[in-house]
């Protein structure tokens, strides 16, 4: 089974600052499902560029802000 | 689970479980080298006809329940694991035609030999074609559903 990529995210605690918006919510806004934003959230999903930068924009972030590249 | 996956299920199972059900009935004919039961062809449709009405039914029950959800575009995650799905279905498929066309190939020779009914032949020429599409249609559910898990 391959494994999960190495792209680790923010958005758990970005949500959490955006008065506890929800998986939902954050979908809604961004036309994905809520499962999708959650398998982002785990760092089991790498969401394409696009999808990365309107995360990031919901927030008001930069997508490094919110993206990172985890070496193993 | 969501709408996408809900109806991944609904076409692996159904498509399994009522094929299943015709290749075993028809096979019990022609297990032990007798021929093919003169009334496969009506069983075929019969079935056929009962896996388009139980998946319309069941997909209808889940969008229902699904609301909004059922009608929204898929995302590109849902999209990923539907590409990938059918990837691998194609190959699948291509496997399965070649396969069948060495399958028709042998039987058009017991039939120029003799040694094989036209009836026969048809049966397991239309019965063979009828597995590669079956195989190919579960592989793309399977796969699709192993891919929206893995990631969800």
């Amino acid at each position: 089974m391959a494994a999960p990529p190495p792209i680790r995210n923010h958005i758990r605690r970005l949500r959490f600052e955006h008065g506890e918006m929800t998986q939902a919510a954050l979908a809604d806004a961004i036309g994905m499902t809520r499962q999708t934003i959650a398998a982002v959230e785990a760092g089991k999903y790498a969401p394409s560029l696009e999808a990365a930068f309107r995360i990031a924009r919901v927030f008001g972030k930069g997508v490094d802000e919110v993206f990172w590249w985890e070496e193993r | 689970m969501t709408f996408r996956e809900a109806s991944a299920w609904i076409t692996l199972l159904v498509s399994v479980a009522l094929y299943g059900w015709y290749f075993l009935d028809v096979g019990e004919d022609v297990i032990g080298g007798g021929a093919p039961g003169a009334g496969w062809m009506g069983r075929l449709v019969e079935t056929v006809i009962a896996i388009v009405v139980l998946e319309i039914v069941l997909t209808a029950i889940v969008a229902a329940r699904a609301g909004k959800a059922a009608r929204a575009p898929q995302d590109e995650r849902e999209r990923a694991a539907g590409l990938k799905a059918t990837a691998v279905a194609y190959w699948v498929l291509l496997t399965g035609v070649i396969s069948a066309a060495v399958l028709v190939g042998i039987l058009g020779g017991l039939v120029s030999t003799g040694r094989m009914s036209w009836g026969e032949a048809v049966f397991w020429g239309l019965n063979g074609l009828l597995l590669v599409l079956v195989l190919s249609e579960a592989a793309k559910s399977g796969v699709q559903i192993f891919q929206l898990r893995r990631t969800a």
